[in-house]
């Protein structure tokens, strides 16, 4: 099993950011039912906090020695991340789609870029990793090298189990929270309240049938319902 | 402000392999002599950094009031990700379509309705995708009166698709004064010059004509003493 080595820092960013965790429920681009929806493009809207989310990937591939010529984002929501990152960097950018784009050139990977260039992949988060396997796919058809990708989070599950799309993408792969962490963070600084915090752990635990659980979903609808939820964040 | 700008015009003109010879289907469906990949200017972190300064100074000069960036999804995000961030602003995007599962959202990142927003983007060519994003904007609460974008496919300002939405246009020049700039300056040859003036002028019917793509073919089997070699 692999290790990841968290970040208090990314955690705490995510966790404070105004408006971070929607009531839903909300059906994924995955198919989830997700009840309790992160929503980390909120965190990379704001300069300060994006450059502690920034910060943190940069000591990252400084500690790890990364090699790259490039820094890929992934579209949409990953160009958010990696195009700062690449000009803090100063290093070129390039951004890679799910599918070539219909017509026109139908490029997947858009931007300057060498057959042979070594690239980093920089996506906003990571559910089952399917969009993960085509990014790769996509960038290794186009000629590029690429072994690792960094996210700041992982949306679904456990971080240290929820990782066999890694192997199948024949990459290194590097993410600094999971959503219990942040669930077990604003928990405990009552960002949220216990009930939010119970039903993001039946979700995490299991997402694709948490809610077939007649309780459980029952439980949500009622934590629907309930006014003047005593947390911070009135999550 | 000079209008064409350029600096601008440089930035695009000296990007490697800026000019692919094609010719090659648009989105539109218009077949393009020489694709030019403007996608590959803001890939360079300092051609990225100049845009961004060259835009900002414009927001200035025009006094432009915004409370954030929304960057028009998905190449019009690292120009507008570079322009927020210089000026400490939040930045947001926007899609032509709001997103099918998650939120359903149009425009994703942090917001406040009521704020005012400008939309930065690489390219206008009648303004169809403009239009999607503006309404996309004004339904998810932005107010938003003005876009800023690099260059301009019209030579004449007249983006049908959203005079009614009252918004102001800005450019820093049209795609033939860019097409002029490189040929005056050698980046192409006169040979691309005469294929791209033939593309802009009749997009839709060039093709249709056997003498010019005779001339594309010939084009295509010559050696081309250009910067670009284009």
């Amino acid at each position: 099993m692999l290790k990841y080595a968290t970040s208090q820092k990314i955690i705490k960013t995510f966790s404070e950011t105004p408006g971070f965790f929607i009531v839903g429920p909300v059906t994924t681009t995955s198919g989830y039912i997700n009840p309790i929806y992160p929503e980390s493009r909120r965190t990379f809207s704001y300069p300060d906090r994006l450059q502690i989310v920034l910060d943190e990937i940069k000591k990252f591939i400084k500690q790890k020695k990364i090699k790259y010529d490039i820094i890929c984002g992934g579209a949409t929501c990953g160009i958010m991340l990696s195009s700062p990152l690449a000009m803090q960097l100063k290093t070129r950018q390039i951004y890679v789609r799910q599918k070539p784009k219909a017509g026109g050139m139908g490029f997947a990977v858009e931007g300057a870029y060498q057959k042979g260039e070594r690239v980093v992949l920089v996506d906003d988060a990571t559910a089952s990793g399917v969009h993960k396997i085509d990014f790769v796919k996509n960038l290794r058809k186009a000629g590029l090298k690429i072994d690792w990708i960094i996210v700041p989070f992982s949306r679904n599950r456990n971080l240290n189990s929820d990782n066999s799309w890694v192997k199948k993408a024949k990459v290194k792969y590097q993410s600094f929270a999971d959503i219990n962490d942040l669930r077990k963070y604003c928990e405990k600084n009552k960002i949220i309240t216990k009930e939010a915090s119970k039903i993001i752990g039946w979700y995490t635990g299991d997402p694709l049938n948490w809610h077939k659980n007649k309780e459980k979903w029952q439980f949500f609808l009622e934590y629907k319902r309930m006014k003047n939820r005593k947390s911070k964040s009135g999550i | 402000m000079k209008n064409p700008d350029e600096r601008i015009l440089k930035l695009f003109a000296t990007q490697k392999d800026f000019g692919t010879v094609g010719p090659y289907r648009t989105t539109g469906g218009w077949w393009v002599p020489i694709y030019f990949d403007s996608r590959k200017a803001f890939s360079e972190p300092k051609k990225l950094t100049a845009f961004a300064e060259i835009f900002i100074e414009l927001i200035r000069e025009k006094k432009i009031r915004f409370d954030v960036v929304v960057g028009g999804a998905t190449a019009g995000m690292p120009i507008g990700l570079a322009v927020a961030l210089k000026l400490k602003k939040p930045f947001c995007y926007v899609r032509k379509q709001a997103k099918k599962g998650g939120l359903c959202n149009a425009v994703e990142g942090y917001y406040k309705k009521g704020w005012k927003a400008i939309l930065i983007d690489d390219f206008i060519a009648n303004g169809t995708s403009k239009k999607a994003f503006i309404r996309n904007m004004r339904k998810d609460g932005l107010k938003v009166d003005t876009i800023i974008v690099a260059l301009r496919r019209p030579k004449k300002k007249n983006y049908s698709k959203i005079r009614k939405l009252k918004v102001k246009v800005y450019d820093f020049g049209s795609l033939d004064d860019l097409n002029e700039y490189m040929a005056k300056n050698n980046y192409i040859t006169k040979e691309a010059f005469q294929l791209m003036n033939w593309y802009t002028k009749y997009p839709d019917t060039w093709q249709n004509d056997p003498k010019k793509m005779e001339y594309l073919k010939n084009y295509k089997k010559m050696k081309k003493n250009s910067k670009l070699g284009v």
